[in-house]
């Protein structure tokens, strides 16, 4: 009796022990799975959106569904901005303000209205370096180009009065109209800029705090970067494939915004053009300046101002970078007398690094 | 028993001393040999198995495997750490059935810092393997042999102190 | 003092030296391949879903891939300087005028199909000190 009793516990004894040493296994296996996935992940989506290649990064705790469905609403976003912001979508928002152009003002919904007040403050910053109204101008290029013929230099006289902001009005009740009959709006340099604005306002609302967006080369930073480092933005090199950086800047909270003439240049009659266009003379632009970047908090803003810095060049940008706190920028040239170079504004001499070292590189003071 | 040995084992009164105490002891040497500086990251004195071996031997392989769970479990409250909770997870996961097994199984011919020698072995194996798959970095298993040359020397030191242990606490105990 | 080493120790302390010296074979093995190779695989990315991936060490010259996409067909070609686009029933064809890619991060990409073929680095930490180019 008693040998049996204490036979029985025996057996029971290591049993119990082995259940609770399970048990208690299976709860540090348990807790470290929900630890994973309370831990920070790091979730890419590539995609073509607005015309061009949408590279999206987003490091967060959340969990990945929903990571992924916030991914879908950004690029869903674009694609809305997209359609409203068309010059070539007959049925865009925007195409009706220029159908109606001359006739009645037209509605500009929240996004459109916007983007165009943004639009309407560069130009004037600028001194129409930057205009909106470009749009007659790229549109008999266009015409032009597409029938494989420069566009004559009458056809080029009669667009020019056109341009101009002074002729767009936006009036309180939400309404945009462009007074020249004949006028255009042609959004293609701040576009861009105006969706990684939305972006980061959709990204602020969903509570992510860290993430990387890329489209077509114009960059929002949001946080302080992956992990512990700092977010690094390369900027392209003129003269090497696309992916070789010539520099790179840290970025934190920011937008880092390029137009380049390096890239997409076309040939016509003997002669290669690029595809910014001087509000003042009609014509693409000419001359030393490959690349200007602008860092700024508004990547809309940074988006038309790289535009008017291409247009007015380095000399006359660094002046309006005087007035402009919290902007920096980067111009890269390749002149005749001067070689090749960087300049740069001092807000960036603590995270500009080179890599190139035929570029030479200088600072100047604009403060 | 299948113990090929006359070893006796513990009482269960014993047995609920001894898991939480061989635990605690544990704990605190693992957290004070973290502090103690080695040449290179993941390397371990492994002081801590001692108390491991010492529940193996004086009370069974299911006091060895609550000594592991309690320890892994309670190091995890203490230091929060997933990545190195998930690898010593690995590494105790191979390194404790091969003791027991080696102990239950062959205890007879092998000798305790020889078993140690050979857990330490399955720990560094089992943690390199846990490195790799998390970090996705399958370079890092070529940093093995040099644990494994490290293990050999600690796990065997660390066997002794187990055997003299056991052999002294049972003598203490009256267990015989 | 201590206990004389037991009959099996020997054989045990063999094992271990064996195992030791796979590990230290293994180890030489990984080093001297993971200096070779480059890990690199193409990949073709549509709607933000990788349809197509290929590793870059497979592609011998001249092989080509076939990537339907976006209502069309695009054909990439492997060759000394790296993957290229040799044809695309796209309009434009921007796709074909675009360098070879060979290294990590390079792409080619049809707008009108809304295709990416990109080369990526297979481990996810590398050290890359750029997260992304501004152009």
């Amino acid at each position: 009796m008693n040998e049996e009793s204490s036979r029985g516990t025996m057996i029971r004894g290591p049993r119990k022990i082995g259940m609770i040493a399970v048990l208690s296994i299976v709860g540090v296996i348990g807790i470290f799975l929900i630890d994973t996935m309370d831990g920070a992940r790091t979730v890419t989506r590539d995609g073509v959106a607005m015309n061009t290649v949408v590279s999206v990064t987003l490091v967060s705790a959340k969990p990945k569904p929903q990571l992924n469905a916030i991914l879908d609403e950004i690029f869903a976003l674009i694609g809305e901005l997209d359609k409203k912001f068309s010059m070539w979508n007959e049925d865009s928002p925007l195409s009706e303000i220029n159908r109606n152009a001359g006739i009645s003002p037209s509605a500009a919904d929240g996004d459109l209205y916007s983007v165009l007040e943004t639009a309407r403050r560069v130009a004037m910053l600028t001194d129409g370096a930057y205009d909106p109204t470009i749009g007659s101008v790229t549109r008999i290029w266009r015409d032009g180009t597409g029938e494989g013929r420069l566009p004559s230099s009458e056809d080029i006289a009669s667009a020019l009065p056109l341009v101009g902001c002074e002729g767009l009005k936006l009036t309180s009740g939400g309404e945009a109209y462009l007074e020249r009959r004949g006028a255009n709006i042609d959004l293609g340099g701040i576009a861009k800029g105006y969706a990684l604005w939305s972006i980061r306002r959709l990204l602020r609302e969903k509570g992510v705090g860290s993430a990387l967006v890329n489209m077509g080369g114009d960059i929002l930073a949001v946080g302080d970067g992956d992990g512990d480092r700092p977010w690094r933005i390369g900027i392209q090199s003129p003269s090497k494939d696309r992916g070789t950086p010539l520099c790179a800047v840290r970025a934190a909270n920011t937008s880092i915004v390029t137009a380049g003439v390096y890239e997409r240049r076309w040939e016509m009659e003997g002669r290669e053009w690029t595809h910014i266009y001087d509000p003042s003379t009609g014509f693409p632009i000419e001359g030393d300046l490959l690349s200007a970047t602008v860092i700024s908090a508004d990547p809309a803003e940074g988006d038309a101002l790289s535009t008017a810095f291409m247009v007015i060049g380095p000399a006359r940008s660094l002046d309006l970078l005087r007035i402009l706190p919290g902007v920096d920028a980067i111009f890269v040239l390749d002149s005749d007398e001067r070689g090749m170079e960087v300049l740069a504004t001092p807000g960036v001499r603590d995270s500009l690094e080179m890599f190139d070292d035929e570029y030479r590189l200088t600072f100047v003071d604009v403060y | 028993m299948i113990m090929g040995t006359e070893r006796k084992r513990l009482s269960s009164t014993g047995r609920l001393f001894l898991i939480p105490l061989c635990s605690a002891l544990a704990i605190v040497t693992g957290v004070a040999e973290s502090w103690f500086p080695l040449p290179f990251p993941g390397m371990r004195l492994g002081i801590a198995n001692v108390f491991h071996l010492l529940a193996l031997i004086l009370s069974g392989p299911g006091s060895a495997v609550a000594v592991t769970a309690l320890r892994l479990s309670l190091s995890f409250f203490l230091s929060g750490n997933v990545f190195s909770l998930a690898c010593s997870t690995a590494g105790l996961m191979l390194s404790l059935p091969v003791s027991v097994i080696l102990y239950v199984r062959y205890g007879a011919s092998l000798s305790i810092p020889a078993i140690s020698a050979a857990s330490a072995f399955a720990f560094n194996i089992g943690q390199v393997a846990a490195v790799v798959v998390l970090t996705g970095e399958p370079t890092i298993a070529a940093y093995l042999p040099l644990l494994l040359a490290a293990a050999a020397v600690t796990g065997f030191a660390v066997g002794k102190l187990a055997e003299t242990l056991a052999r002294r606490l049972r003598q203490a105990l009256f267990i015989r | 003092m201590g206990l004389p080493p037991k009959r099996g120790d020997l054989i045990l302390y063999s094992v271990l030296a064996v195992i030791f010296l796979a590990s230290c074979a293994a180890s030489g093995l990984l080093l001297f391949t993971a200096r070779g190779g480059s890990d690199l695989v193409l990949e073709a990315v549509l709607d933000g879903k990788v349809v197509e991936s290929v590793d870059m060490k497979s592609l011998k010259d001249e092989s080509t891939i076939e990537i339907r996409a976006g209502g069309g067909i695009n054909v990439l070609a492997a060759g000394p300087g790296g993957v290229k686009m040799i044809s695309a029933d796209c309009r434009g064809g921007d796709c074909l005028r675009m360098p070879a890619i060979d290294s990590n991060g390079d792409v080619i990409v049809c707008l009108p199909h809304r295709l990416i073929v990109r080369v990526r680095s297979r481990g996810p930490a590398k050290a890359s000190p750029i997260d992304s180019m501004t152009y």
